[in-house]
């Protein structure tokens, strides 16, 4: 191991991993300060430029901007009380109110420091977790897999659509696109509609574009800008030592609560950014001045935001699993240089996981620098007019989609999956389950076919192995989450609103 | 009952009839390594495709007749800001898109990408000249630049 992480070491800290390393984190901070750009857009956006990248740095840039954009998201939360992104609705609670009482700095450089702090705990505990996982999954055969991977997917269609049967539709059009293509085992052509830019397959990274970044420029398109001069007097009086010292409750509680509900699929930063906040009122000495302009307030969120980054690592390094959109993305892009994410990662290319650990680690320390030096111009790109911004972005989205097979066909890909992705969200369907079922589709019917043809079709095989049985009992149970999730969600809320 | 949700469910309905029946042509043949053959995954899909809309469209049959028997007002399933002036909006930059794709080859990156912007930002209530001109002048030269130049990806050109 120790090894492996001097081996990573040495890709992580060569020239053109640093940096890749500050242009990912850079534009992390400008494109999560944007409202409407998520962490998984900003992603997305940069995806293009990792095609020619050989497949470690491709990884280190764009884990930088998944990190950065959290703190980016951020930004808008306290100055507008707009979150950025869901999972920074909780900072507006506390960082609006300390913005509208001339405290911005101490709101804004509370959220940077203590969100490092939060990613920098979150990597340790990914490392410690993610190596001895890969290895115990390295044991892992086809019913295990295939039951590994249904669980993630019923997880993730279960909780982030309101409803459980949109969201398992969803998850069953993302296995459906990934059947189109060729036959894994017979090798014949399958739903290509006499279309030969078919016969492969359809390129991931088009649809995943399409659903997240084209469908959400669309909704940027129709909503109104708020607030046009919030980069105006905006101070920048970091917060003091003291100050800093008095949020370590809510900053521990942040960390641990980011980096455990990071860890389980589908769940995430929202989630985990409440429960941080309410945790982190009820331990307080001060539970007055929370929703006032409380430090601890912003604290907690923006440390469990942040620390949500290593925690959402640990399924997708050592299991291949993606929990969120972002990671999701991220096996998008391995997937363009012929990789796949997994345990088998670790023993085939470890310069990839291992330089990723250090590379992340780097990333929160130069979030810091940048975060301090870029946080008034990121203040003032993210107030471009929409009109301007989505002249940037359009064609961005586009030639990414053309570079990939130099092709137009992969623009009207884009294009086709923006309004499919625009049309699940207005009517209630879930895009993050089907790009799941997409990523997991070819590895979910491998899986299932491999077992069944290792019983001779005995449907037993998935019960016989005591793991395989557990993540599938899980994958019913977790049919039962989201009324779980949301009756702890509306509790919180209640509380603080 | 939602009406889009109500649509929605018989369109998956709908693909799931259809790529139940088109999976049949995939051949039915088991093998010692592929005991199901190649078409049971495709339906399996296309099963719980129907039975899941199935559902979806029972839920919303049901909820209407519980509305009706209590007399409460139809609910619209379409966010607020759905109006009819944004879905305007939203299907010419769509229409646009298409356009786009269509002409990208015959008149090069450059200038598609040029003429995108100009109508972009005119579809999107932008109406100062210089902004236009300069906005849509500099961003296709920079992407041209970038991607042609420093990526290497090989983008139509108008010559």
């Amino acid at each position: 191991m120790i090894d492996n992480l001097i081996l990573g070491l040495e890709y992580a800290i060569s020239w053109q991993a640093l940096l890749v390393i500050v242009i990912g984190v850079a534009w992390g901070i400008i494109g999560g300060a944007i409202p409407g750009i998520t962490g998984s857009i900003a992603v997305a956006l940069l995806l293009p430029f990792t095609f020619t990248m050989e497949p470690a740095l491709a990884l280190m840039m764009l884990a930088g901007t998944y990190v950065a954009a959290e703190y980016g998201g951020g930004i808008p939360a306290i100055l507008i009380g707009a979150p950025g992104t869901a999972s920074n609705a909780a900072v507006v609670l506390d960082g609006y109110p300390l913005h509208k009482s001339g405290h911005t700095g101490k709101a804004l450089g509370t959220s940077l420091i203590i969100g490092t702090i939060g990613g920098i705990f979150s990597v340790i505990i990914l490392i410690l977790l993610a190596i001895p996982l890969a290895s115990v999954a390295l044991a892992f055969s086809a019913p295990e897999y295939f039951a590994l991977s249904v669980f993630a997917i019923t997880v993730v269609a279960s909780l982030v659509s309101n409803s459980i049967v949109k969201g398992l539709i969803s998850a069953i059009f993302g296995l459906m696109l990934a059947s189109i293509g060729l036959d894994p085992f017979t090798g014949e052509q399958r739903f290509t509609f006499g279309m030969p830019e078919l016969s492969t397959g359809l390129e991931i990274l088009p649809v995943l574009i399409g659903l997240f970044a084209v469908s959400e420029l669309f909704l940027m398109a129709i909503k109104k800008q708020q607030n046009k001069n919030y980069s105006k007097g905006v101070s920048t009086q970091f917060p003091t030592y003291r100050e800093l010292r008095s949020t370590w409750k809510a900053t521990s509680i942040g960390s641990v609560s980011g980096t455990f509900f990071g860890l389980m699929p589908g769940v995430g930063g929202t989630i985990g950014s409440w429960v941080a906040y309410n945790e982190a009122k009820r331990w307080s000495k001060n539970k007055k001045k929370f929703g006032k302009g409380s430090l601890e307030g912003v604290a907690a969120p923006e440390a469990a935001n942040n620390a949500v980054t290593g925690g959402a690592m640990v399924p997708l390094l050592a299991l291949g699993i993606p929990g969120s959109t972002t990671t999701a993305i991220m096996i998008g892009a391995l997937m363009i240089h012929g990789i796949s994410i997994g345990p088998i990662m670790f023993t085939e290319t470890p310069e990839i996981p291992y330089s990723l650990f250090i590379g992340m680690l780097i990333a929160q320390f130069t979030m810091l620098v940048i975060g301090y030096l870029i946080i008034k111009p990121a203040i003032r790109i993210s107030a471009t007019p929409p009109p301007i911004l989505l002249s940037v972005i359009f064609p961005l989205v586009f030639v990414g989609a053309y570079s990939i097979s130099n092709h137009t066909f992969e623009v009207g890909v884009v294009l086709l999956f923006g309004v499919i992705g625009l049309l699940m969200k207005v009517y209630g369907f879930s895009p993050p389950a089907t790009v799941l079922g997409l990523v997991l589709g070819g590895y979910i019917e491998t899986n299932f076919r491999r077992a069944l043809s290792m019983s001779s079709g005995d449907y037993l095989v998935f019960v016989q192995s005591p793991i395989a049985l557990i993540f599938l009992i899980l994958a019913v149970l977790s049919l039962a989450a989201p009324f779980i999730q949301n009756r702890l969600m509306t509790r919180i809320k209640e509380n603080h609103t | 009952m939602n009406k889009g949700t109500f649509i929605a469910s018989l369109i998956v309905i709908g693909i799931g009839v259809w790529l139940f029946w088109g999976s049949g042509s995939l051949g039915q043949t088991s093998t010692g390594q592929d005991p199901l053959g190649p078409a049971f995954y495709p339906r399996l899909l296309a099963g719980s495709f129907i039975v899941l809309g199935s559902i979806l469209l029972f839920q919303q049959v049901f909820k209407q007749m519980n509305m009706a028997s209590q007399k409460v007002e139809d609910e619209e399933d379409e966010p607020e800001y759905m109006s009819f002036k944004n879905k305007m909006t939203i299907i010419s930059i769509i229409l646009l898109g298409v356009v786009y794709i269509f002409v990208l080859d015959s008149i090069g990156f450059i200038l598609a990408t040029t003429l995108y912007i100009v109508a972009l930002m005119l579809i999107l209530h932008e109406r100062t000249w210089w902004k236009i001109g300069l906005t849509s002048v500099t961003v296709s030269v920079v992407l041209y630049l970038l991607f042609s130049g420093v990526l290497n990806v090989l983008l139509p050109t108008l010559f």
